[in-house]
């Protein structure tokens, strides 16, 4: 009765801590919040203050004196630096929680599905550092794959592979529950990080991690374009490590294609991994609805096309993939009461 | 397209523009179901509009953003104009978890309503009949000693009671309500009778029940002059009895010429000193009895067997009596035992005690009733 009471006085919220991106969604109000994981730190006579979060935060990244900080907290879709989690998540209640000063907001964080509980434990504490009256978690997979639509509560396989930032989560569901997941530490950080060390390997260029993500976006792909040709081609700006001076050249699309074979097999051996360890019947349901992607590596051109091809199975990118965990999250904080089974509750 | 379904124009128009665009890079459904990895009926279906053959709202967009992108066409505006008509497709897949069957002990909130409403029903209409077998007389219970004054200020009340009483009293044993009041008038008759004679076997005998009212009344050991002499009076007062009414008034009317000693001579039978308790009803069962508790003063009294069961309890009023089951063992208690006059077969057996003493477990033994005890 009480908490129904408080549940009125404050919006509850559903929020997806990414490693790249943090999103909230509020009860009754939608996604209200999309702001990169990035926290600017300025020390002042020794002593750390908050200088910006979120947008902000991240146009400093990798451009800050020597007395600010901009971090990202969470590194392969777990916490990383605890304080500064905490610092981000509480100005993110801030933002969303208008009513905060009726009664503290009950929140429900994605967390992925491989984290060890010392991990789940650090993010529930920092939620509640934060002002959280009353901390849920939700394993990813799960969240993305009611966020996809996919029917997770029939007694019918499906397959979920949500690409995130830190991790990849592949899920085969069941009957409301998670039959089958793996979660594989590559996502988009992993693949940054392979275009910046292709750069330099091939090119004797130190691009930021800034740039490596644009290159990833605007040129990305899974596989090399058909026919030998190059592709796409974009000019990149980085400091020659030769003679130390800031440089300009052009990379095209099948360089990066060729740098992100990596992270690339990477999840496609989580894939057949959990592929192999599916059970024959929800593998036969599988083989007729295949796979969903989710997250903000499904928009990497072509991985559908080499997940296809890597099984032999249909490949569907789900609609909005961005959002799918926060909205799979927030439609548990909706419908608390017929999904309360799949959120751990960790009291 | 060789055949439209009728929900292609729902879909927008997607399926046929696919379908053309197909045709038109000379592919096969079986080429693009090899390349896309999506079955063949799931194409077909795409192509004719026959959305509630694919696999929900997520599958759907799926494949089309798929094949879409496989013929190389504007993947986003495809989806808009797909979502746009599909009207068969759900906007949110319903969730529906399945619960595990309930093994608590209790029952659900429905069957506890239930059962609670079912009781209640039960226990009105219990309550209901209950309240209509029950008699007025029943529901009054006698009035103690103590509060005998008190009652006399509702004469109403009492009134009511002892009209009820009699009836009550009268039924199992047969006396109609009227014979009390022809056993009040004839009392007085006995108790002015002439002046007594010496008693005789035959008088001192139980009376027959063909016996006239008072005849056996009058038939004492200390007044042997009324063991003929009343007889005529009193049937001529009252009128035979007839039935087992007759035995009522086996118990002794109580006269002051009665009580008096035998030396007394019949001249000193004078009009008694003051008014003599009239008879009342009888209670207790008929048949063997010995001993007969008669009331000349209003007295509470409780008879038990020897296992401690009540046999009767009632308040004796004046000129009520009580038989006596013939039973061993049997207990008195009384609230005034100067209130009771004990007659064993008959005959006046000493007093129990002063008026108004309470007196418990006095064995109601005939010997010992009559032996003063």
């Amino acid at each position: 009765m009480l908490g129904r009471l408080l549940g009125l006085l404050s919006a509850d919220m559903a929020i997806d801590l990414g490693t790249a991106n943090t999103l909230v969604y509020v009860k009754g109000r939608g996604i209200v919040l999309n702001e990169p994981s990035v926290v600017a730190i300025a020390d002042v006579r020794g002593k750390k203050h908050l200088l910006a979060v979120g947008d902000e935060a991240k146009m400093m990244l990798g451009r800050t004196p020597g007395n600010i900080h901009a971090i990202r907290p969470l590194r392969d879709g777990v916490i990383a630096d605890f304080e500064i989690a905490e610092e981000m998540i509480k100005h993110f209640i801030r933002k969303v929680h208008n009513r905060r000063s009726f009664a503290s907001p009950q929140v429900i964080v994605c967390v992925p599905s491989g984290s060890t509980a010392v991990e789940r434990r650090a993010i529930q504490e920092s939620a509640e550092s934060a002002g959280a009256r009353r901390v849920f978690l939700i394993e990813e997979p799960m969240a993305a794959a009611i966020g996809a639509g996919l029917p997770v509560t029939e007694p019918t396989g499906s397959m979920v592979v949500d690409v995130g930032g830190g991790t990849t989560e592949v899920a085969v569901l069941s009957l409301g529950g998670i039959v089958y997941s793996r979660s594989a530490r590559v996502g988009g950080d992993k693949m940054d990080e392979a275009i910046i060390a292709y750069i330099r390997r091939n090119h004797n260029l130190l691009v930021g991690e800034g740039s490596a993500e644009r290159i990833k976006k605007q040129i990305g792909s899974a596989c090399p374009p058909d026919g030998g040709v190059d592709g796409r081609v974009i000019e990149i700006k980085g400091r020659d490590l030769m003679n130390g001076v800031p440089k300009e050249l052009v990379i095209s699309e099948r360089e990066i294609a060729e740098s992100l074979a990596e992270p690339v097999g990477a999840i496609v051996d989580a894939v057949k991994v959990a592929l192999e360890n599916t059970a024959p019947e929800l593998a036969a349901d599988i083989v007729d609805k295949g796979i969903v992607l989710t997250g903000g590596g499904a928009l990497l051109s072509n991985l559908d096309f080499v997940l296809r091809h890597a099984t032999g199975l249909p490949v569907s990118i789900a609609d909005d993939p961005l959002s799918c965990v926060v909205l799979g999250t927030g439609r548990c904080l909706e419908e608390m009461r017929v999904l309360r089974n799949v959120l751990i509750n960790p009291y | 397209m060789a055949s439209q379904g009728p929900s292609d124009a729902t879909a927008g128009g997607v399926g046929t523009l696919l379908a053309e665009e197909r045709k038109r890079q000379g592919l096969t459904l079986n080429q693009v179901s090899d390349m896309l990895r999506i079955r063949q009926p799931y194409l077909e279906a795409i192509e004719r509009g026959r959305i509630e053959e694919l696999l929900g709202r997520t599958y759907a967009l799926g494949f089309v953003r798929a094949y879409a992108d496989y013929l190389r066409l504007d993947v986003g505006e495809i989806i808009r104009r797909f979502k746009e008509g599909a009207t068969g497709l759900d906007r949110r897949t319903e969730l529906f978890f399945p619960s595990p069957v309930s093994e608590g002990r209790f029952p659900g909130r429905i069957a506890i309503a239930a059962s609670v409403a079912a009781a209640v029903i039960v226990y009105g209409i219990w309550h209901n009949m209950a309240s209509r077998n029950r008699s007025v007389a029943e529901s009054v219970p006698n009035v103690p000693v103590e509060l005998a004054g008190q009652g006399a200020e509702k004469p109403s009340e009492d009134k009511a009671v002892d009209e009820a009483k009699p009836a009550e009293g009268a039924s199992p044993e047969g006396a109609p309500a009227g014979n009390a009041t022809a056993m009040s008038t004839s009392v007085p008759a006995g108790a002015s009778a002439p002046p007594l004679s010496p008693a005789s076997p035959t008088a001192v005998s139980p009376p027959p029940p063909s016996m006239p009212v008072v005849a056996p009344a009058v038939v004492t050991k200390t007044s042997p002059a009324m063991a003929t002499a009343p007889i005529a009076p009193a049937s001529t007062g009252t009128g035979p009895v007839s039935g087992p009414a007759s035995a009522v008034p086996a118990f002794p009317a109580p006269s002051p010429a009665a009580a008096v000693t035998p030396s007394s001579p019949p001249a000193m039978a004078t009009p008694a000193p003051k008014a003599p308790t009239p008879d009342g009803p009888v209670y207790g069962a008929e048949g063997n009895v010995r001993v007969v508790l008669r009331a000349k003063a209003e007295s509470w009294i409780q008879v038990q067997d020897a296992k401690g069961n009540v046999v009767g309890m009632r308040l004796l009023k004046p000129g009520e009596s009580f038989r006596v089951p013939n039973l061993s063992g049997l207990i008195l208690s009384t609230g005034n035992a100067g209130g009771i006059e004990v007659a064993v077969d008959g005959k006046a057996a000493p007093a129990l005690g002063a008026s108004g003493a309470v007196r418990k477990n006095i064995p109601l033994d005939p010997e010992k009733l009559l032996a003063g005890g």
